[in-house]
């Protein structure tokens, strides 16, 4: 081998000297082992020799690179300072980072680079390669290869803990990590005090902290050994009910748990609180891992489900609600679309949670950087767009089944009783005929339509002879000529057409314990499970959710169609309860605008219909269902069943199907000619006989069911408890065995029935589809695709715990290592790909997976082991040298100081204030709750701002790691928001209502063991007792003030009424003298209506107009709270200080906003209002613009305002202040806003509407208004009180100020002013008492806003 | 790029002891309570500041600023072309805009009679007539116009912003979203405003400008001495635990939280104070407007003006319903009957508080630095939907932009004579923010988040920078 190569360029030649010569052994070892993979992975694809050498580079041989490219040469061979190359992989050139379109190259390699170009580059690719050699360097099949040696995919070995000296590892887990120091020369942290630990342990097992007793016992435990007291806590806390809640909680994250489906409406995911109890309950019960992996993917279809026998549950099939919680768009356009990106979602959740994969990223593409291709993608695809979302029946095998096999038994029974009993009647069904009796003749003369089998007899009873004979033939001929349609109707060539009574059925998909897969027979009837009657109805053959029970649940779904030009649907469905009845395309789950569907409640046949037009070229099928089975669109209805018969999609030219007579007559016309109408009334009866027997023998045809339905609907035939009495005893059985089948328990799922593999998007595209890819697992795996006529879920489920699959068991031990130590192993949960990170104890990662599957898969087992560990004991408390050569404290010599979770900071409030409701499972609840946070509801549009400010995930995708983030709004919510402040006050409560704790000291304490868990220092004590000192002396000061204010003001009030008193009594004797008997009065309004008299004001000028169907009838101004409201002429006068009062009725109590009366300027934007429920629902509040003026009274809330009117006043006075009054009384508390002015001529009084003019629904008052005054000054208590009785002692100030003397007037003026002012004092004290806090509560609240308590050491 | 460790342990155990008011008054902490301090953009950026109107619904572009006489020459006939799928499926004949157009200004940019205030600054004006939408549906048409991405979870625009280029004022968030006078989130709810996965730091917060308290929990339930010797005494305790656990990063920044949030207690109601405003700005705003909804919106407009000021980087309005007190607030340009009436009332609405704003601006000179956009989720149809309304159409609308080194009077792209499809350099949102970023002076191709195993971007994978409506 020479030194110089032909093809030189020739600026190379100078610097190529002889370090091209060829490589030694060593360099050709580092080129192959170093630097040709990284080529072939990260360059090949775009700089080759095959045709594709972007910027004209080549590097797939020795050649292209010391060529260089458009921007120059690369590099110089043996200099690597500088070069083009490693500036590039460097990303230091500002336009050209390598490699493109991915991670920068780790530093590592760079420096390999570096170290190849210094050693002169030797690279043994002599020639360019062939084009094979090319296109298998860069097929798929190479690089998955390549990529599947990727470390997580390979094996997991049992890996043995290393040896290491000394005696600090305590368990096989600390050898592991003891090793890993040695690199670093780390040394451990101390071990972290009981009570630090007892607290660490508790949130990680509970989520809760522990009590003080708690802390208390363990640490006296640990003292004498702390061994074994770790393990007993440990033991006891895997025990507890919370440990459940807490690790539930972690697994929502994983699956994106969410209670709605987000976007325009927002609606509610049914029963997804069923999951999380799922959850809760199997984490409780430790069911093993690999159980909870195959309930997850499969749960529904194991053969073998797990039952739980005390809920009458399918746990099993509860596993799958996950896929439910996609987002779903509102109306979608695309249909496909959405399905595309839902079913992304689920393959996106399934595939990170369970395998720590990205699959989802190689929807459009093979995966850019894992061993995962598009047909993986779409394998996964084909898989869940098999199923159909649904609600569906979790109940037990056993629970589902209650009283099926007696009920059916009875029913037999039931049907030969009846049998026998109708065949007796057929035998004077001629005479009867010819005779009726008024109920016959009333169905005879009702049979107009030829369908009904008394429709000939109704034609024919009365003529003889010829007439007969030619009447008989034309309806004949008539029958006839629907019996060949009928027959034309069923071999029509529809583009879809299912006939039941074909067998049809069991192409459909079917589901629930009210259908059995298949159709009923003709002759199918329910027995009605109340009232006299007996049997509702004969069926002709179809599918029916009912025949034993209408509590069975039903989903009936159509195989998947594809929509040609115009084509419409049609079924023919009865149902009642609330039925759902539509089609569904591309799986969309809501309905909408262009989403159609139909409730059914009437119980009769119908052809129901819909134009398929606007969906041309998607996939839909029709789905029919009791009211709780569909995915989104339930109903509460716990009684509601349905049947079906046919289903067909018409295209555009075919006639509409409709129901022909032939198919309910043919029983009577199959006999043949009768020649006299008594002939014909003997034809009946051995039509009908021939039907019974038919029926009895479970061998009847559709139309012969018909025929009979007409019959037994009709009550022409005897179907009462009273006519039949053997069939009544066993109707009274049948009842009570019906009355015992239990409501089922729901869950979301999906269900199955309708596989088929679909085709590859190119691109990624849903517009460009190819080949199809067979439902199968990842190729890197397995490949082969799954035999199976389902979805193949279960093949999946099973082929996800294959042992050659090392992925399923090491993500699942990194989770529990996460969540336990506060970072993973692998430190991306949800990513063990390339863009993840790499293990940082590869061995003890496989150690634990290796145990973990050897010991049952059993979670609580790994924890605890985990949680025995020395290493979980670790301090956090570290020195500097450390924390400087493990700043990420990866190699785990002390403990993560990490920040609670959102749950877990209000759960540990909820605990130490007392106010913890540790009531498990149920419902899911408003967050001001004071049960755990796990069951505050997940509304996705409406997530709770307290937990999502403190980083509970937005439920969007699989989020094993949650972010720990530091903003504001945390610090603004534990300082001011009113949950935490209420339960400062309670925690505050707690430890000064402890009879125990005599003295302040001993208060603190409790205070800090109820927060911190430890006791405080010495030091902590006193600054606590200073700290309530200096706020307890400002309370104190406050309320001596209080004391000596309130002292003067009773004095002044006394003074006032000593005036008063007197003056009143001598006008009040003077008048009763005058008048003999007193009549009520009250204070003098400045307009006033009473609507017993009209709209006219009684006072002034302010009459009303009424407007938006605003009425007055029975005196009482009706307001419809939707477009009523009445408008007064404009103010004659300002207004300042003001009264507006009322008496009003409402027509309910929910009503939020309704204005009842304002004050306003005229176009609306100013006013000042009595308005109901606005801002506090159920409490009388004043109304104003922007709640300006606005401010909860504190009053109680109205329960009475439905059932009478009751009066309500607002006093507005000068200085601003507002008073309510109900009923005459002083209503709440007053407070002070400014006062808001309104002028004359541009303001207005306004009745029903909060302000107007234009205003919209929602603030409009729904009630009766009896009489209103407007007051154009600020009453009096006494004047209200006045007002709203009318007060026969009455005496009004004007009158009393008249009647005195000069200088008691001048007196009384002083005392007012006087009074005034101590007013005025009083509410200044009041203001700085109401905002200092009591300062045990002040004291409380640092407790939560202490860094300590929201951080875990 | 976010950074919590700004502040080492030493610098902040020294302020520990200049105690709460004090912090307010030195106010010159980098704190990294909002999007972590102003950052070095990737070149030089023509505009600092975003305010985005937002037209939730949907309005028509035919009716506003995309004129089509051929509507008027074919009302009433049916279609000439093939109808897509609309959401309503309620599709009538062609339906020409009940408006006139005039041009304005010395550019002669078209505008209709509903935007005479805005039509004022027509010569600030760069229109896109070629906007184009993937989605036909208003929550999912809100995510992909803030997200890039139809759905819930992604970082909206303004976190990006914020994310990319920091913030200028540690006593507000970086990016707010004004509310007032009954204004609400649009379909698909608050996580239009989401940080997604970007830090925390970024999310959008809401201010309610004329209610109290107009941040969620900023007002102090109790008298400030009462709330500061609460927060001294936890200080100090917090001080004494980070001196015990020997230092912790994270564990600061918490402790500077509260200071922050201290200080934001005094600095919302400040912004949030118009006292200080002239009447006659007001009025410019169309705050002295008899009709509410216009009032409303115009303070909106007045205190996003205020905000720029104080140099936040992104800011959004939100529309009112179309009357004080009605109902769909959410989308209210969602007009699929009586398109007349409804536009009218909306265009009442946003037009002097957007045309006094646009002035303003440019007035006090803040115009150069600050990119106004005027954009909703999609336009709609040319053809009516019943009798005189409009379905949603996706497939080709019309947004302007002004200011910010906007290119004013100039019109880009087009739509098909009906106004149906965009035909001439159809563009779609991932464009809008490539241009919006690159006037910011970013890169969109280079912000970037590694999330889920793959380096994130608000324009996707797509995007391309409208260099022809750049100045």
């Amino acid at each position: 081998m020479h030194c110089f190569q032909k093809i030189i360029p020739l600026g190379l030649v100078l610097s190529a000297t002889c370090v091209l010569g060829a490589p030694t052994a060593a360099q050709s070892e580092f080129f192959e082992k170093n630097i040709r993979p990284v080529l072939v992975e990260r360059c090949y694809e775009c700089h080759n020799s095959g045709g594709k050498a972007k910027g004209d580079l080549v590097l797939d041989w020795r050649g292209g690179w010391m060529a260089g490219g458009d921007s120059g040469l690369l590099f110089t061979p043996g200099k690597p300072e500088g070069s083009l190359l490693l500036r590039v992989l460097r990303h230091q050139e500002k336009d050209l980072k390598m490699p493109k379109d991915g991670p920068k190259l780790s530093a590592a390699v760079v420096k390999n680079f570096e170290r190849w170009i210094a050693m002169g580059a030797p690279d043994p690719r002599l020639k360019p390669p062939t084009k094979e050699q090319i296109t298998k360097a860069t097929s798929w099949e190479t690089t998955l290869e390549r990529r599947k040696k990727w470390w997580s995919f390979q094996p997991i070995r049992d890996a043995k803990p290393p040896k290491v000296k000394g005696n600090w590892a305590a368990t096989d887990i600390d050898q592991f990590i003891q090793a890993g120091w040695s690199t670093k020369n780390l040394k451990p942290s101390a071990d972290a005090q009981p009570e630090i630990f007892i607290r660490r342990l508790a949130f990680a097992l509970t989520g809760l902290p522990p009590t003080p007793e708690e802390t208390l016992a363990f640490t006296k435990a640990a003292a004498i050994n702390r061994q074994s007291a770790i393990e007993n806590a440990t033991d006891r806390l895997l025990a507890s009910a919370h440990f459940g809640e807490r690790w539930a909680r972690h697994w929502m994250d994983w699956v994106r748990y969410a209670e709605s489906l987000g976007s325009e409406g927002d609606p509610r995911i049914p029963h997804a609180a069923q999951y999380r109890n799922y959850l809760i309950r199997a984490l409780n019960a430790d069911v093993p891992y690999d159980q909870l992996l195959r309930e997850h993917i499969a749960g529904d279809l194991l053969p073998k489900p797990r039952v739980n026998a005390n809920l009458g549950l399918n746990e099993s099939a509860i596993g799958p609600a996950h896929y439910r919680f996609f987002l779903q768009g509102f109306a979608p356009t695309d249909a496909l679309d959405e399905l595309v990106r839902t079913t992304e979602d689920q393959i996106d959740v399934v595939s990170k949670a369970f395998l720590g994969l990205t699959v989802s990223c190689a929807r459009c593409h093979n995966h850019k950087f894992d061993a995962i291709s598009q047909r993986d993608y779409h394998a996964f695809y084909s898989i869940m767009t098999s199923t159909r979302p649904a609600t569906i029946n979790v109940d037990s095998p056993a629970r589902q089944s209650i009283n099926k096999l007696e009920l059916a038994e009875t029913k037999t029974q039931i049907r030969a009783a009846l049998a026998k009993r109708w065949l007796l009647e057929t035998d004077k069904f001629a005479q009867r005929l010819l005779q009726p009796d008024a109920h016959l003749q009333k169905a005879i003369n009702g049979a107009k339509d030829a369908r009904h089998p008394l429709h000939a007899w109704q034609q024919l009873r009365k003529v003889e002879g010829g007439a007969f004979t030619d009447g008989w033939k034309k309806a004949a001929t008539d029958f006839a000529a629907s019996a060949k349609r009928l027959d034309e109707n069923r071999k029509r060539p529809y583009a879809q057409h299912w006939q039941f009574r074909n067998g049809d059925a069991k192409r459909w998909v079917q589901n629930g314990n009210g259908l059995d897969g298949s159709a009923a027979p003709a002759g199918a009837f329910r027995v009605l499970p109340k009232g006299e009657r007996i049997v509702e109805d004969i069926l002709p053959a179809g599918v029916y959710s009912h025949l034993l029970s209408d509590k069975h649940t039903g989903w009936l779904g159509s195989p998947r169609f594809r929509i040609g030009p115009n084509e419409t649907l049609w079924v023919r469905v009865r149902g009642s309860g609330g039925v759902m009845a539509r089609y569904v395309v591309q799986n969309y789950t809501r309905n909408g605008t262009v989403y159609p569907a139909t409730r059914l409640n009437d119980g009769q046949w119908r052809w129901q219909k819909w134009s398929l037009k606007y969906w041309e070229g998607d996939d839909a099928h029709l789905e029919i269902s009791t009211a709780g089975e569909q995915a989104v669109l339930t109903a509460g209805n716990a009684n509601s069943w349905f049947g079906v018969t046919e289903a067909l999609v018409q295209k555009p030219g075919q006639p509409a199907p409709r129901d022909e007579a032939a198919s309910e007559v043919a029983p009577l016309f199959d006999l043949g000619q009768p020649d006299s109408r008594e002939a014909l009334a003997k034809q009946y009866a051995a039509a009908l006989r021939n039907s019974i027997e038919a029926w009895q023998r479970n061998a009847m045809t559709d139309a012969q069911a018909n025929f009979l339905g007409h019959f037994v609907r009709g009550g022409l035939l005897l179907n009462t408890l009273n006519a039949a009495p053997p069939a009544a005893k066993l109707v009274a059985q049948y009842r009570q065995l019906e009355a015992a089948v239990p409501v089922p328990q729901r869950a979301p799922g999906v269900v199955e029935g309708d596989a088929r593999d679909m085709p590859l998007f190119i691109r990624g595209s849903h517009k460009q589809p190819g080949e199809p890819v067979p439902r199968r697992f990842l190729e890197a795996f397995d490949a082969k695709p799954f035999d199976t006529k389902l979805s193949g879920r279960l093949e999946l489920a099973e082929a996800m715990l294959q042992p050659d699959n090392p992925l399923v068991a090491r993500v699942i031990v990194n989770r529990a290592w996460h969540h336990l130590f506060g970072r993973g192993l692998v430190a991306t949960p949800d990513n063990f790909g390339k863009l993840g990170e790499l293990p940082t104890h590869p061995e003890l990662m496989d150690y634990l997976a290796t145990r973990f599957v050897r010991e049952g898969w059993s979670l609580k087992k790994l924890i605890r082991e985990m949680a025995l560990t020395r290493t979980f004991q670790l301090s956090a408390v570290s020195t500097a040298a450390t924390r400087e050569a493990d700043p990420d404290n990866r190699l785990l010599a002390r403990a993560h100081l990490r920040r609670l979770e959102a749950e877990a900071i209000r759960d540990a409030m909820l605990q130490a204030s007392g106010a913890l409701d540790r009531n498990p499972l149920g419902g899911s609840d408003a967050f001001n709750t004071n049960r755990r946070s796990v069951y505050v509801r997940v509304i996705r549009n409406n997530l709770d701002p307290f937990l999502t400010v403190f980083d509970m995930p937005v439920p969007a995708t699989a989020k094993g790691r949650r972010d720990e983030t530091n903003v504001p709004a945390q610090s603004l919510t534990l300082m001011n928001d009113p949950f935490v402040i209420s339960l400062a006050a309670r925690l505050a409560q707690r430890v000064r209502g402890d009879r125990n704790l005599k003295t302040a000291e001993a208060q603190i304490r409790s205070l800090f063991r109820l927060t911190l868990n430890r006791e405080p220092s010495a030091q902590e004590i006193a600054v606590s007792q200073a700290f309530l000192k200096s706020g307890g002396g400002r309370q104190l000061v406050v309320q001596k003030k209080m004391k000596a204010v309130r002292e003067r003001l009773s004095t002044a009030n006394a003074k006032v009424a000593s005036i008063r008193e007197p003056v009143r009594k001598r006008l009040l004797a003077a008048r009763k003298k005058e008048n003999g008997n007193l009549k009520p009065v009250g204070p003098k309004p400045f307009a006033a209506w009473d609507f017993g008299k009209g709209t006219e004001d009684q006072v002034g000028k302010l009459n009303l107009g009424l407007q938006g169907g605003a009425k007055v009838a029975n005196g009482a101004l009706v307001l419809d709270g939707r477009g009523a409201f009445a408008r007064s002429a404009p103010l004659t006068k300002p207004l300042r200080a003001k009264t507006l009062e009322a008496w009003v009725q409402l027509n309910n109590l929910s009503q939020r906003g309704g204005g009842v009366l304002a004050v306003q300027t005229r176009n609306g934007v100013l006013f000042d209002a009595i308005v109901f429920g606005e801002q506090q629902s159920g409490h009388w509040m004043a109304g104003s613009n922007n709640f300006k003026r606005t401010r909860s009274m504190n009053g109680p809330a109205e329960k009475e305002a439905m059932k009478r009117p009751v009066h309500v006043a607002i006093v507005y006075q000068a200085d601003g202040t507002i008073i309510g009054y109900r009923d005459g009384k002083p209503y709440g508390s007053p407070y002070k806003m400014s006062l808001q002015p309104f002028s004359a001529g541009d303001s207005e009084v306004v009745f029903g509407l909060r302000h107007g003019p234009g205003a919209g629904n929602g603030r409009m008052l729904a009630g009766k208004m009896i009489k209103a005054r407007l007051y154009d000054r600020a009453l009096e208590p006494s004047e209200v009180l006045a007002s709203a009785g009318g007060n026969p002692n009455y005496i009004s100030e004007k009158d009393i100020l008249a009647a005195m003397t000069d200088s008691q007037r001048k007196q009384l003026k002083e005392l007012k002013i006087s009074l005034q002012k101590l007013n005025a004092e009083m509410s200044a004290l009041q203001k700085t008492g109401a905002t200092s806090p009591d300062p045990w509560r002040d004291l409380a609240q640092a407790m939560f806003n202490l860094k300590e308590f929201i951080y875990l050491q | 790029m976010n950074t919590s460790k700004i502040l080492s342990r030493r610098a902040m155990l020294a302020q520990c002891s200049t105690g709460f008011g004090l912090m307010a008054l030195q106010g010159l902490m980098a704190s990294p309570a909002f999007a972590g301090p102003a950052r070095k953009p990737h070149f030089t950026p023509r505009a600092k500041h975003v305010i985005l109107c937002y037209m939730s619904g949907g309005a028509s572009h035919v009716d506003t600023f995309d004129p089509k006489p051929k509507l008027k020459e074919l009302h009433g006939k049916p279609m000439p072309v093939k109808i897509l799928r609309t959401q309503f499926n309620n599709n009538g004949n062609v339906m020409a805009s009940p408006f006139t157009f005039k041009k304005y200004g010395q550019s002669g940019l078209p505008v209709s009679s509903l935007f005479p205030h805005v039509a004022e600054s027509a010569d600030e004006l760069a229109v896109i007539r070629s906007l184009t939408s993937k989605v036909n549906e208003h929550a999912q048409g809100n995510y992909a116009f803030h997200t890039g991405f139809p759905f819930m979870g992604h970082p909206t625009a303004g976190a990006w912003m914020t994310y990319g280029l920091g913030t200028e004022n540690q006593n507000l968030p970086g990016f707010v979203v004004l509310q007032a006078g009954g204004a609400t989130v649009p379909h698909g709810g608050v996580g239009l405003f989401s940080n997604g996965y970007l830090p925390a730091e970024n999310q959008g917060s809401i201010i309610v400008g004329d209610k109290q308290p107009a941040v969620r929990n900023i007002q102090p339930r109790e008298a400030d001495a009462a709330q500061r010797s609460r927060l001294e005494f936890v200080k100090g305790l917090d001080t004494d635990f980070i001196k015990k656990i020997g230092g912790d990063n994270d564990v600061e920044a918490a402790v500077r939280n509260y200071e922050t949030a201290y200080r934001m207690q005094t600095a919302v109601p400040e912004l949030c104070d118009l006292r200080g405003e002239t009447a006659a700005t007001k009025k410019m705003y169309g705050m002295d407007s008899p009709n509410g909804v216009t009032a409303a919106y115009g303070h909106q407009a007045l205190l996003a003006r205020r905000l720029v000021e104080r140099g936040v980087r992104f800011v959004e309005l939100s529309c009112l319903p179309e009357k004080m007190g009605g109902g769909q607030a959410p989308n209210p340009w969602d007009q699929h009957g009586n398109l007349k009436g409804g536009h009218e009332n909306m265009a009442r609405q946003v037009d002097q508080p957007i045309g006094g704003l646009l002035k303003d601006l440019k007035g006090r000179g803040l115009l150069k630095d600050t990119l106004v956009i005027w954009a909703g989720e999609f336009g709609r149809t040319p053809f009516s939907q019943g009798s005189n309304g409009r379905d949603h159409n996706p497939h080709g609308y019309s947004v302007w932009l002004a200011g910010g080194g906007a290119k004013g009077g100039t019109v880009y792209g087009a739509t098909d004579e009906l106004g149906y499809h965009a035909t001439e350099n159809k563009s779609d949102v991932y464009d809008l923010w490539a241009t919006v970023l690159h006037l910011m002076g970013v890169d969109h191709e280079e912000l970037t988040y590694r999330h889920g195993g793959r380096d994130l971007r608000l324009t996707d994978v797509h995007g391309k920078v409208i260099q022809k409506i750049i100045n």
